[in-house]
C-alpha cells in the first residue's frame, strides 16, 4: 500500500523517531510503513491520520479508485 | 522536546542503525567476555602458582584494557538505543527486552555453577537438583511473565515480525521432530534429542524474527 508518510512527516521535520514517540511505535516500524513493508492495522492508520489532521484515506492509498 | 534532525527527509532505512547498534553491542559484550576470561584464567594461575611471568602479565593487562574498552563500546551502544525519542510501550518494550538478556546471563551462570563435569549449557550433562530446580521455576514462570509484558509493550510491527518467526520456527520443529522420529522407529537414526531441536527452533526464530523487524 502506498502512503505519503516521508512527505508529511518530513513537511513538520520530524525524525522517524520522533514520529515514532508521537504514535507510540518503534522507529522501526515508522520506517517499515514508510517504505511499505508494513501495513498500518486500522487503530494505527487512525493514530496516524489524527496526527496529521487528515483523512486516512488522504494518507494512504491502496491503488484503487 | 524531541530533538530534530537535520534532514528528516533524507533520514532513509534509519532502522537498520538499531541493528548495527545491537549487533555492535552484542559482539563487543561477547569479545568483552572473551578478554576478561582470559584476565581471570592469568589471575587464577597467579593465585595457584603463586608465581606471574611477564609474558602472562602482559596478556594478561592488555586483555584486561580491551576488555574494559568493549565493555564501554557495549554501553556506549545500548545507551544510544536509549537515547533516542521513544513512546511509553516503546521504552517499556525495550527495557524488558534488556531485562530478559540480564535473566538469560543469570540463567547461564547459574548453569555454569551447577554443572558436573563437563559444560552442561549443550551437553547435557547432568546438573545440581537445586540449580535444576531453580532453573525450571524460571523458565515456567519468569520468562512467561517476562514475555507477556514485554508483548504487551510491543508495536503491531514487532509483534507481526515475532509472529511470523514463530510460525515458521514451530513450523521447522513439527517437520523436523516428526521426520527425526519415524526414522528413528525405522532404526537409521538415534532416538529424537530435544535438544539440538529445540536450539535449531529458538535460531530460526530469532532470524526471521530481527530480519523482518530490522532489514
Amino acid at each position: 500500500m502506498n502512503n505519503r508518510l516521508r512527505v508529511l512527516r518530513a513537511e513538520r521535520q520530524w525524525s522517524q523517531a520522533e514520529l515514532g514517540a508521537r504514535l507510540d511505535v518503534s522507529r522501526q516500524a515508522v520506517n517499515a510503513i514508510e517504505t511499505g513493508k508494513h501495513d498500518p492495522s486500522l487503530p494505527l492508520a487512525f493514530r496516524i491520520a489524527r496526527l496529521f489532521d487528515m483523512k486516512i484515506e488522504d494518507i494512504f492509498d491502496d491503488g484503487h479508485d | 522536546m524531541m530533538a530534530m534532525t537535520e534532514n528528516p527527509a533524507e533520514e532513509g532505512r534509519l532502522g537498520q542503525s538499531t541493528a548495527a547498534r545491537i549487533t555492535l553491542a552484542s559482539l563487543s559484550g561477547i569479545a568483552a567476555v572473551f578478554c576478561l576470561g582470559i584476565v581471570t584464567g592469568v589471575t587464577a594461575g597467579f593465585l595457584e602458582k603463586g608465581d606471574l611471568s611477564v609474558r602472562a602479565g602482559t596478556i594478561g593487562a592488555v586483555c584486561f584494557a580491551i576488555g574494559l574498552l568493549l565493555l564501554w563500546v557495549a554501553f556506549r551502544q545500548v545507551r544510544a538505543i536509549f537515547a533516542e525519542p521513544m513512546g511509553k510501550n516503546t521504552r517499556r518494550a525495550r527495557l524488558m527486552m534488556g531485562v530478559s538478556v540480564l535473566v538469560g546471563v543469570v540463567f547461564g551462570v547459574l548453569m555454569a555453577v551447577g554443572e558436573k563435569g563437563e559444560s552442561p549449557i549443550l551437553s547435557g550433562a547432568d546438573l545440581s537438583p537445586t540449580i535444576a530446580i531453580i532453573l525450571a521455576i524460571g523458565a515456567l514462570v519468569i520468562v512467561p511473565v517476562l514475555t507477556w509484558v514485554w508483548w504487551r509493550a510491543l508495536d503491531e510491527h514487532e509483534a507481526g515480525a515475532y509472529s511470523d518467526g514463530a510460525v515458521v520456527a514451530l513450523n521447522f520443529n513439527l517437520s523436523v521432530t516428526a521426520a527425526w522420529w519415524v526414522l528413528a522407529r525405522g532404526g537409521l537414526m538415534e532416538p529424537v534429542e530435544a535438544m539440538p531441536v529445540f536450539m535449531l527452533t529458538i535460531v530460526i526464530w530469532s532470524a526471521i524474527w530481527l530480519w523482518k523487524r530490522y532489514f
